[in-house]
């Protein structure tokens, strides 16, 4: 099955015998469940960014909003991730799946009163997380944050919306399978089995002793490699072929990366030095380097099913976005590898370096590869054109910028931190200072991110409104 | 659709292979830990007291462990070598001590003699170690006695962050266990150990940039909330913070007093360290001298623990190292 049929039109007859809908009708149909999502992702994501700058600006001056309790440091960064977590990414996961679903399936949406419920319901519990938070009934796991009464309300909006997209799977109209089907499937799957591993063991009935840190360490890499790595990889095979009008360069090569990275990419994030028995890191780091293989079979396949193509990117912004993303995956599959190896941890562990690597995966790799598609398909399912297309393309000069302000500093200013710190004749002051130095220019970044995500906004917003409100009216030149 | 169901079959073996092997077999083996003896027989760990518990939750509620860590790390170990008898020819064994510590002179030799047990060196080889105890127990005709004693070593135990590393039975009753993962403050597994007055805490909490060892290059956001303005009466009140006059925090005319939550706080703070030795992180104490080693080493329950010791004749250390 190739990705590039399902943006031509089979011919007539084949369209009437197999009663396929057409991909504008695909498109449109996911209007009004797309909007929903990314709509509330949008408006998370500027919440979560306004948190994280506030944050990153307290540690230049403490008592900023210190005698707030609901503002404390603590409280404002826990809300700032787990808002960019469960609001953005996941929400924005979900859409990309949705669409890519419909499309590679060639169904159109179907169940929207249920796949809306279920956003408005998951949006919900973003909304009870938030602020049960900044209240302090946070839970203490940093992966997630919020307490077990409100990821119950998120599983069951997952539960409503994670059927309804299983649903629209299993009666796709398209039968055979496409590379990008099979990690969604699998990202859709492990999700809630994730969450439910967590909810159960620590927030329901916690175990005992660092088992906790085991179990939310485990949580957090199959979060942001597998369960979201595997929707944004997805998005990737699906939309590099399409943009570039060819095929995918290798299906073996897919199948191969896929079956690599389904069975070694979850076993990656138990750092060495934990107070745990110490083959749980070693079997960590095993992982996390086989992991690299499947990393690799999959940027392989996407360079040489790009190549040649790559001025693309000066000509097409979602094709940018999309392309910082392909260049993020397998650098963060190399840095994850290296930085999981025994004698970087020793030094990099404790220091912005973390932060740093977590936020290139996060936001360089998925987020990023999250707003190309977004950008691709949101004109075509609104069948409009932007409100201002300047905001879409500033919109990446900002956000690579702001990357680029941050994790460059962080990366730098941990690696400074981490040898300061394994020197004990220095004192902690000195670490802590020189890395104060390197997060000065982090915290212009988190401003940046915070800009860019305004802008994401503002985009989506100005399409989807109008689209929704007004239809029929500005059919422009949005779907091809 | 049969197809479909294998894709799914394989998806969900290949995904819960990391389930098992990073959940499920961890809960069977670190799952069900129970409390245990410590290198004196004591059990470990304990309960905080209620009050620190209740501390607990606030250090979670405000986010504490977003820059703060509780975890000792360690990076190796190194090897003390003891002489705890000096035997009947001390003149050949001063000679050999001053071969081995240049920077010893006779009268100390002999005096640290008479004060046995004495530090020697200390060696990141344990061949090296042996070396040396072989070399010293060679001369005197068996009655002289040396000891090898391991500890650990690290930065962050260097630092005086804690004595061992922090291993799974510290964290046994804490609730959620929050190791931390960012340094942006000093590690605080030990901090009871450390910082033992509670109107340390206290003003440390109101005003970080006061009172840090830091100063005002301290990142720490001040927890005034936690606080209250009270007006002063005519009858001091016992719990305020004192200050020193020049002191320009507090509005004139007030008290500043803790509530419940920073009492609550300040307690677990107070209670946070690990300062027993157990079997697989134990603590190092030098040896005592050899005739009360014996009739320690009666009295002490059998243990194979590797207590500090590398040699056969010798036990493992019978007492926690003061606190750093």
């Amino acid at each position: 099955m190739s990705p590039t049929a399902t943006t031509t039109e089979t011919s007539e007859t084949e369209a009437t015998e197999k009663h396929l809908p057409s991909v504008q009708e695909v498109d449109e149909s996911c209007r009004s469940s797309l909007f929903i999502l990314l709509g509330g992702a949008a408006l998370w994501l500027v919440l979560g960014s306004l948190f994280g700058f506030l944050a990153s600006i307290k540690f230049h001056a403490p008592p900023l909003f210190a005698d707030v309790s609901w503002l404390t440091l603590g409280r404002v960064d826990a809300a700032a991730f787990n808002l960019f977590l469960y609001g953005f990414a996941v929400p924005a996961g979900l859409s990309v799946l949705l669409w890519q679903f419909a499309r590679l399936g060639r169904t159109e949406i179907g169940l929207k009163l249920f796949i809306g419920t279920g956003s408005v319901l998951w949006h919900l519990g973003v909304f009870l997380g938030m602020l049960a938070v900044l209240a302090g009934e946070n839970s203490g796991y940093r992966w997630l944050e919020f307490p077990g009464s409100v990821v119950f309300v998120l599983l069951l909006a997952y539960a409503i919306l994670g059927g309804c997209l299983f649903v629209q799977f299993v009666q796709r109209n398209v039968r055979p399978l496409y590379v990008s089907q099979w990690f969604l499937l699998a990202g859709l799957f492990w999700l809630p089995w994730i969450l439910i591993t967590v909810y159960w063991m620590l927030l329901v009935s916690p175990v005992r002793g660092t088992l906790q840190s085991v179990v939310h360490w485990w949580y957090g890499n199959n979060l942001a490699v597998v369960a979201l790595g595997f929707m944004a990889i997805a998005t990737l095979l699906y939309l590099l072929p399409v943009i570039s009008k060819r095929e995918l360069h290798s299906r073996w090569q897919a199948i191969f990366g896929f079956w690599i990275l389904v069975i070694f990419a979850g076993w990656g994030g138990i750092p060495h030095g934990s107070p745990v028995p110490a083959w749980i890191p070693s079997l960590s780091t095993v992982g996390t380097v086989f992991a690299l293989v499947g990393v690799a079979a999959i940027g392989m396949n996407l360079h040489f099913t790009f190549n040649g193509q790559y001025q693309l990117f000066s000509t097409d912004i979602p094709t940018r976005f999309l392309l910082v993303g392909a260049f993020a995956f397998p650098v963060g599959g190399l840095w994850n590898a290296v930085g999981s190896l025994e004698p970087v941890t020793d030094l990099t562990r404790f220091t912005l370096f973390t932060v740093a690597a977590q936020k290139w995966w996060i936001y360089g790799f998925v987020s990023m590869t999250f707003f190309g598609a977004v950008y691709y398909f949101l004109p075509k399912v609104c069948a409009r054109d932007w409100w201002k297309p300047n905001l879409v393309q500033w919109h990446f000069l900002i956000a690579l910028a702001g990357l680029i302000l941050f994790v460059i500093p962080m990366a730098i200013g941990g690696l400074v931190q981490g040898a300061k710190l394994a020197d004990a004749e220095t004192l902690f002051m000195e670490s802590l200072e020189s890395a104060l130095m390197f997060f000065r220019i982090a915290t212009l970044g988190e401003l940046a991110f915070l800009a860019g995500h305004v802008l994401f906004l503002v985009n989506v917003c100005g399409i989807c409104c109008p689209s929704c409100c007004l239809p029929g009216k500005g059919k422009g030149k949005g779907s091809k | 659709m049969i197809r479909t169901f294998f894709l799914f079959l394989g998806i969900f073996g290949a995904l819960a292979v990391s389930w098992a092997s990073l959940v499920m077999a961890p809960y069977f083996q670190i799952g069900m830990h129970q409390p245990q003896e410590t290198q004196f027989g004591g059990r470990y760990p304990v309960q905080m007291p209620g009050q620190a518990n209740r501390g607990q939750e606030v250090y979670r509620a405000n986010g504490c462990y977003a820059c703060h860590t509780q975890q000792v790390r360690q990076e190796g170990v190194a090897y003390e070598v003891y002489l705890t008898e000096a035997g009947s020819a001390q003149d050949q064994l001063i000679q050999k001590l001053l071969d081995m510590r240049p920077d010893w002179d006779q009268a100390m030799a002999r005096d640290h003699i008479r004060n046995l047990p004495v530090l020697i060196t200390t060696t990141e080889e344990r061949s090296s170690a042996e070396t040396i105890q072989r070399q010293l127990e060679a001369l005197g005709a068996e009655d002289v006695a040396v000891r090898i004693s391991f500890i650990p070593t690290g930065s962050d135990i260097a630092r005086g962050w804690g004595g061992r590393r922090s291993v799974a039975a510290d964290f046994l009753y804490k609730q959620p266990v929050m190791l931390g993962w960012q340094r942006m403050g000093p590690d605080l597994a030990n901090v009871g150990a450390r910082q033992m007055q509670a109107t340390w805490h206290y003003q440390h909490l109101y005003d970080p940039q006061y009172v840090s060892p830091s100063g005002s290059s301290s990142v720490m956001p001040p927890y005034r909330y936690l606080f209250e303005l009270k007006e002063k009466t005519l009858k001091p009140n016992p719990d305020a913070l004192r200050f020193p006059a020049s002191y320009e925090g507090i509005p004139e005319g007030y008290d500043v007093v803790p509530t419940d939550e920073a009492k609550a706080l300040v307690s677990y703070l107070i209670n946070t360290k690990a300062v027993e030795g157990i079997y697989e992180a134990p603590l190092p104490r030098p040896p005592q001298p050899a005739r009360e080693q014996q009739e320690e080493d009666e009295a002490a329950p059998d243990s194979n623990a590797g207590g500090g010791s590398a040699d056969q004749n010798s036990s493992g250390p019978t007492a926690p190292a003061s606190p750093n």
